[in-house]
């Protein structure tokens, strides 16, 4: 009976953390895994030569049918000419369901949150979209969505994301990781499952602790005997109580000056107020959000 | 021992007929009929044989005459040494209620309340020891009879005031609480005697002998001071407590306070001379590593009381177990970083060693049994200390704990030191902030084991709680080395 429970336990955590969409079930490709002749390859079958590049060097593309658009903005320099193509290409089915940005940064006083979102409000203002940032500054790939998007790509999916790529930024192949991770959103916008690892870990070490301190208190109930109170006790003995005569004698009374509070600060009651945190701050139109991770 | 008036064999108490009854030829008798031919010529004293245990030195008596042969304070399988004596009669008696195989159902049946108790708990060896023991009482009555004066206010606000009435709240009390009744045998734990209590004391009868014929009981040994304060509390505070719901006084606020010397002056308590009472008990004791263990029922209205140890292995199998719906509902409202859940185990890890030492005060207190007053006198006395009268300090000095974990081997201080790692590996993990999540589940990892360590040592303890130390009374026979 125990054994049996403890082989399902196992077998549904295996089950859930190894769970993964068509994509993800492929070993992934580690740095250096794609060539030209696959580039050229995927070139000839989907017409990527309609990808314009700014003169910044930004790469732009956009969907004739729904309007959305794709940018690449390398400022940090991570990726070749080719990669940037070859992302550029890889984002463009994002863009049945909004606008999808890359970015790089090498410099940025900001945390990555903000900065993401504050960039991605630049280039498509409150549309829906998500944007990919790589932070050299933070040393943090993140992960910003908003509008229709954002209720796909939640910042609990972006937080997943993020952690099922970080390792690619960790070993410098930048393209992979913001491939993967377009690769990734994609999946999810399309309705397909995502390998969600960290989700399971995290959950599955909270739960044992959870259980083993939750179980220790229900031992110890169940293996109590309870005192009787004072009531029970006097439920069982002879107990009579009379109380006869009653009078109430009013002897003095005091009185102390307590003004109502006026409350003049005023202040306390309203004003201003903001809301900060992960996706939210600043914008004041942002529905978005998002999620990262450092590298 | 009582002769049956027909063919002369033993009589014993029956518990369904509440007579005397010939197990031979099933002939019946009222113990008050019997009492009054042998017993007549004394009526403050009675005749029993007391039978001491040569281990413990824990003393049992009966009117029968037969060899005892198991002591059921400390568990020894040993013939009990005994010999004739008088005892003070006892004001009255709660004869039984529960017959033995009622007893065995109840126990049975908290068995199956306690999933984590071990099996062999459940062996009917064990089960099938249970002995009808008679446990000495004191029973106080507290009477309140005169005027009342009490102190009372009423505050309210008009405009810019608060204003405060003070009133002078007066009445007639006529209060009576009988048979408030505190264990007399040093030997039976307070701790028990109250997890058993109460017992219906308007059931009571007369006491005879020839209640106690198939029975044993204990002695009484503990003065009826020790307890008097006790029942004099319980009647001050139930009265206050009455007087404040007089209608008269609902929207009076008392003043004064509930100081149980200053109620028994104002209500006017008076507590008479103390009664021996006897109330019955089923008690099973049974040995394990050196150490004893006590079950018992009460006999009037089976109520069962015992100390349940916890097995370990069924503990963790549960763990797991309930692990998997807190998982499954984790994984439906929650995607947790790997920081946070570090987070978290290192909060629970510092929660966890805050149990530990909580639970470690609990079993210092009960080990050292330092609330059994009880106990206390008669370890009083024997260190030929004053009498403790007053209730002991609960508080436990960090300094006694400390020694009191490292002074034994049950008492090992790795419980808290695991814990405190988990925390500490915990904070430096998250104060490093790694890049690689696999840090933050190794530590976390880490801090489920030390907390696991620690409430596995907890259970440890309370395993050896759950199996008290070998009783040693102050009596002849005792032996120390037992």
């Amino acid at each position: 009976m125990r054994k049996s429970g403890i082989r399902v336990f196992i077998l549904l955590f295996l089950m859930m953390t190894l769970r993964v969409d068509g994509a993800e079930r492929r070993e992934l490709p580690r740095k250096g895994d794609y060539n030209a002749q696959d580039t050229q390859e995927r070139d000839a079958s989907s017409g990527r030569a309609d990808i314009a590049e700014s003169d910044s060097g930004c790469v732009l593309w956009m969907n004739e049918e729904t309007g959305y658009q794709v940018a690449v903005e390398d400022d940090a320099d991570l990726l070749t000419d080719e990669e940037k193509a070859l992302l550029a290409f890889d984002m463009r089915a994002l863009t049945a369901y909004g606008n999808a940005v890359f970015k790089s940064v090498s410099y940025n006083n900001y945390s990555a949150s903000w900065f993401a979102q504050d960039c991605y409000h630049r280039l498509m203002g409150s549309e829906s979209g998500t944007l990919f940032l790589i932070d050299m500054s933070n040393r943090e790939i993140y992960i910003f969505s908003d509008g229709a998007v954002y209720k796909t790509v939640t910042t609990a999916y972006a937080n997943t994301i993020t952690d099922n790529v970080y390792r690619y930024a960790s070993d410098q192949d930048y393209y992979q990781c913001a491939s993967r991770a377009f690769g990734q959103i994609h999946a999810l916008l399309s309705g397909r499952r995502i390998a969600q690892p960290m989700k399971y870990i995290s959950n599955a070490l909270l739960a044992l602790i959870l259980a083993a301190l939750i179980n220790y208190f229900l031992v110890r109930i169940l293996s109590a005997s309870s005192k009787p109170d004072t009531r029970e006790i006097l439920n069982s003995v002879y107990a009579r109580f009379a109380f006869s005569n009653v009078q109430r004698r009013l002897t003095s009374q005091s009185k102390v000056y307590q003004p109502r509070s006026t409350d003049s600060s005023g202040g306390s009651h309203g004003g201003g107020g903001g809301h900060s945190g992960a996706g939210h701050s600043g914008g004041g139109h942002s529905s978005g959000g998002g999620g990262g991770h450092r590298f | 021992m009582y002769e049956c008036p027909n063919c002369g064999s033993n009589l014993k108490f029956d518990i369904p007929s509440q007579l005397l009854k010939c197990d031979y030829c099933q002939t019946t008798q009222d113990p008050y009929d019997i009492t009054k031919a042998q017993d007549a010529e004394e009526n403050d004293v009675f005749d029993v044989t007391v039978f001491t245990c040569p281990q413990c030195g824990g003393e049992i008596m009966s009117t029968d005459t037969s060899v005892a042969e198991f002591c059921s304070f400390c568990g020894a399988s040993t013939i009990l040494q005994s010999r004739v004596s008088r005892q003070l009669r006892p004001a009255h008696i709660i004869p039984f209620r529960q017959t033995k195989d009622a007893c065995k159902k109840a126990f049975i049946a908290r068995m199956k309340r306690s999933p984590f108790t071990p099996d062999e708990l459940k062996d009917e060896k064990h089960i099938d020891s249970f002995r009808g023991i008679y446990m000495p009482y004191w029973s106080y009555d507290i009477s309140q009879k005169g005027p009342v004066l009490l102190k009372g206010e009423k505050s309210y606000r008009k405009g810019d005031y608060n204003y405060t009435d003070h009133y002078d709240l007066s009445g007639q009390i006529d209060a009576e609480y009988n048979n408030l009744s505190y264990d007399a045998s040093s030997s039976f734990d307070d701790d028990i005697s109250a997890r058993i209590a109460p017992f219906d004391v308007r059931d009571k009868k007369e006491f005879t002998p020839s209640f106690l014929s198939g029975f044993y009981a204990d002695t009484a040994d503990v003065d009826s001071e020790i307890y008097k304060n006790d029942a004099i509390e319980i009647a001050n505070s139930t009265s206050y407590d009455n007087i404040r719901r007089v209608k008269a006084f609902s929207d009076v606020h008392l003043t004064g306070g509930r100081n149980s010397f200053s109620m028994t002056t104002a209500f006017h308590t008076f507590c008479e001379p103390p009664r021996r009472v006897m109330y019955p008990v089923w008690f099973m004791s049974y040995r394990k590593n050196g150490r004893v263990a006590y079950a018992t029922v009460n006999g009037q209205t089976g109520k069962v009381a015992a100390d349940l140890p916890i097995d370990l292995k069924k503990y963790v199998a549960g763990s797991a177990v309930l692990a998997v719906p807190i998982f499954l509902l984790l994984n439906l409202f929650f995607t947790i970083l790997p920081k946070t859940v570090l987070g978290f185990s290192g909060f629970l890890a510092m929660a966890t060693l805050f149990i530990y030492l909580t639970e470690m005060s609990k079993i210092y207190h009960r080990d050292r049994r330092t609330c059994d007053r009880g106990y206390l006198y008669r370890q009083s006395l024997a260190d030929e200390s004053k009498k403790q009268r007053k209730k002991p300090d609960s508080s436990v000095p960090l300094k006694d704990l400390i020694s009191f974990c490292s002074s034994d081997r049950n008492y090992r201080l790795g419980g808290a030191l695991s814990s405190l790692a988990a925390a500490a590996v915990a904070a430096a993990v998250w104060l490093l902030n790694p890049v690689s999540d696999l840090w933050y589940y190794a530590a976390a990892i880490f801090s489920f084991g030390g907390i696991l360590f620690t409430v596995m040592e907890i259970i440890r303890k309370y395993n050896v709680l759950a199996t008290r130390r070998l009783p040693q009374f102050d009596r002849t026979g005792g032996d120390d080395r037992a």
